[in-house]
This record gives C-alpha cells, structure tokens and sequence, in this order.
C-alpha cells in the first residue's frame, strides 16, 4: 500500500527549490546583465521624470487650492484623496483610449512610448503629491500667511516662504509619488507595451519572466525593484532626519 | 479732525470675521504722531479692528480709507502669538527686505544681537515676542500694530519696544495702535483710547 506524501518534506522540497531560484537571481543581479541594467535604468528615468511634473505643476496647484479658502481647500483634498485611489490600470486603460490611433491624442502619436508611461505615473502620483502638501499648508497657522501680507512680501515671494515651511511633507509626498509611479505596473504595460529596448520597465519585465516561468530572472528584478524603492525611502529619511 | 497726514480715516465702521458677529468702531482717524490703545473685553473685537486697519481683513460695513500701503513704510500688524518661520533670527527679521543695518538695529534694539544666527523656532516664547516685534520695527512701518504685547514679554523687552516706538514717533512720521488689557503711558506722546465695547448686531 502506498504511504500518503509527506507534507513537510514536499515543503522542503519546494522551499529549497526557492533558496535555489534566489540564488541564481543574485548570480544573474551580480554578473551585470546588461539587459536587465538598461530596463533598471529606463525604470528609473520614466518614474523620475514623471514625479519631476508632478512636483512642477502640483506645486503651484497646491498652493492655489490653500489659497483659495477653506472651501478650496476641502474640495482639493476631496479631489486629491479620490484621485490617489484611481486603480493603475483604469489609468493605464484611459490613457490607452486617448492616445489609440482613434482616440482624441491619437495624433500625439505617443502610445507606446517613455513620454506615455511618464504621463500614466504623473496621473498617479499628483495627487498623492497634492494631498500631503495641501494638507501640511492647511495645518500652518494663519498667522503665518498673515505676517507674510503684513510685513509686503509680494505674493510670489510668499509661496516661496510658506512652501519652505512645508519643505519635510514637500520631500516626503516627493518620495511617495516616486514609490507609487516606480512600483506601478497596470499603466505601464498597456500604455507602454512592454517593448524589448524602449518601453521596458522593471515591473513590466517582472510581470513577463513569471508569465514565461523565468522564475530566477523575476526574482532578480523583482529584488531590483525592492532595492530602488528603499534607496529612495532611506534618501526621504535620511532628509527628514536632517531637517 | 482729520487732517492731510490722516493715515487711516473709519466712519460707521464693523469690523469682525466672515460670519460672525462684527463690533461697531467709533469713527477713527489715525494720523501720526500718536499712540492709540484698543481697550475692551475679550472677544470685544480688539484683534479684529487691529487686522482691518492692517489691510489683512475686509470691514463687514461701513467706510474706511487706507492712505498707506503693507510693509515697510506702511502698516504691519504684529499677532498675540506670532509665527516665526524656520531658520536663524536673522531670516526672519530679513522678512521684508530691510537694510542689514536696519536687521542690526532692531535687533540690537531688543537685545537680539546675540541670537541673531540662532533657530527662530527653538527660543522661548518672550524671545520670539521680541523677534516678532524687531520684525516689524526693521521694516520701518508709519502705522504699527501691536495685539497685546505685554504677554510674554518681560518688563526690559517692553521697555525696549516702548523706547523704539517713542523715538520713531518723535521723528514724527508714526503711530502706533496697540490692542491692550494694560493700557501704559508713553513719555511725552499723546495717548488716545479706542474702547470696545461688547459684541454689536
């Protein structure tokens, strides 16, 4: 009669099995796959690019909606926060519909291109970016907007003072926006298809080697990504400690 | 009476917050040369009148010329608990572009000077008083108005503010308005006396 499997050594088995997997991950992360530092680099260049807008233009819009009163303010967080949960992939497939060659972007002639997943992430990450600092000017005191009006200070020199005084919540919805725009994976792959050399990206390529049952190289990248992700998170503690 | 160095000129003025209840003023005509005390209880309107006449809130009715603009030559406003921005006491006194002289001078003036390169944010609550009030002396204001300046703030710093008020009256181009519970005298000046009285409408 036959014995019934034993369970834990199956869980040994496929445990080793992983150890093993991890280990080629690194070898491959090690021996400098040209490939996978291209993607590495293409990654970090779209996300950077993207969250560069996303502090341009969220910035001034943020202190425009502090600005603008009370009412402002609470419909631009109510705005901000809906906007922070729009799923990856409802953004992605917007985008898509836009910039399709029947869409109204269609002539932009930029589906499938970096400029396109850049525009996918700053959707994603301007409100996170909009929400946290128009929350850190709605907490600053009234006095101060005042004793900068009193004293003559020009409005433009006042957006300087006040968006200084939030500078910590400035770096750290910087740092938040580059996370969700690096770390996302539904815009980037239906806007920027994945393309061997151009629009590949780390979670692109992760998403395609599991598909492909490359376990190693998706464990390799996915170690990548996690490595980028927390340079970043240390860089926004390491400037929060400072100030 | 007004007369041609009228600065501020208020006829059936209401001052108050959006939405709230506002206080009828007397008719005022603020020219230089004097000291006028806002007197009344809490909540009586004081700080309100003080931030009408400093252009930092609209009157809910009535009439009120400003001749004089914000900052330095114009009216400042100093707060019952001022904000002071992060950074050294210099920063903060550079607010409204004065000379460094001028920074030095207020500064010297409240006993500042040797905490001129110290974080603003970190020094007590008087010594910050005095950042804010050497603020707004750097800026050189014809109208200064002061909410409450005896709270926190030592009999030395007082006096120290007081001799910077009276000498720029003497030079005869300002006045100062100050929101007070105890009203004090002010050697050789004219004080005036605004009374407050309890919430109107």
């Amino acid at each position: 009669m036959e014995r019934p499997a034993d369970l834990p050594s199956i869980c040994r088995l496929q445990l080793s099995r992983m150890f093993a997997e991890i280990g080629r991950a690194l070898a491959l992360i090690v021996n400098r796959d040209i490939e996978v530092w291209q993607i590495t680099g293409v990654s970090i260049a779209v996300s950077t690019s993207a969250v560069i807008a996303a502090v341009a233009l969220g910035l001034p819009l943020t202190y425009a909606l502090a600005r603008s009163g009370p009412r402002g303010t609470r419909i631009g967080m109510w705005a901000a926060h809906s906007a922070a949960a729009l799923p990856t992939v409802v953004v992605g497939l917007t985008l898509y519909f836009a910039l399709s060659a029947a869409g109204p972007l269609g002539w932009t002639k930029l589906l499938y291109t970096r400029t396109a997943m850049s525009i996918g992430q700053l959707v994603l990450a301007l409100p996170l970016l909009v929400a946290v600092v128009l929350g850190a000017l709605h907490r600053l005191p009234a006095s101060a907007s005042e004793a900068l009006i009193t004293h003559g200070v020009t409005p433009g020199r006042q957006m300087g003072w006040l968006l200084w005084e939030v500078r910590s919540a400035i770096a750290s919805a910087t740092f938040l926006a580059f996370s969700r725009a690096f770390t996302e994976l539904g815009s980037a792959l239906i806007v920027g298809g994945n393309i061997r050399g151009a629009t590949r990206t780390l979670t692109t390529y992760v998403a395609l080697e599991y598909n492909r049952g490359d376990d190693a190289r998706a464990i390799a990248l996915g170690l990548i990504l996690l490595v980028v992700a927390l340079i970043a998170n240390g860089l926004m503690h390491a400037f929060m400690t400072e100030q | 009476m007004a007369t041609d160095a009228t600065m501020i000129r208020a006829r059936d003025l209401w001052v108050g917050y959006p939405g709230s209840i506002a206080a009828l003023v007397p008719d005022l005509d603020l020219s230089p040369g004097v000291v006028w005390h806002v007197t009344g209880p809490n909540g009586s309107g004081k700080t309100a009148l003080l931030k009408t006449l400093a252009g930092l809130l609209r009157p809910v009715a009535g009439r009120l010329e400003r001749r004089l603009g914000r900052g330095a030559g114009g009216a400042v406003y100093v707060h019952s608990t001022p904000y002071l921005f992060t950074g050294s006491v210099r920063r903060n006194l550079s607010l409204a572009h004065p000379s460094r002289q001028q920074v030095e001078h207020a500064a010297g003036a409240f006993g500042l000077s040797s905490l001129l390169d110290r974080d603003a944010t970190r020094l007590s609550h008087g010594e910050q008083r005095r950042v804010a009030l050497a603020r707004a002396i750097a800026c050189r204001p014809h109208l200064l108005l002061v909410d409450e300046p005896e709270g926190g703030l030592d009999e030395e710093a007082l006096a120290a503010w007081r001799t910077c008020m009276v000498r720029a009256i003497e030079d005869g181009d300002a006045a100062l308005v100050v929101a007070t519970h105890r009203p004090v005298a002010f050697e050789g000046i004219p004080v005036r006396e605004i009374r407050m009285v309890s919430k109107q409408i």
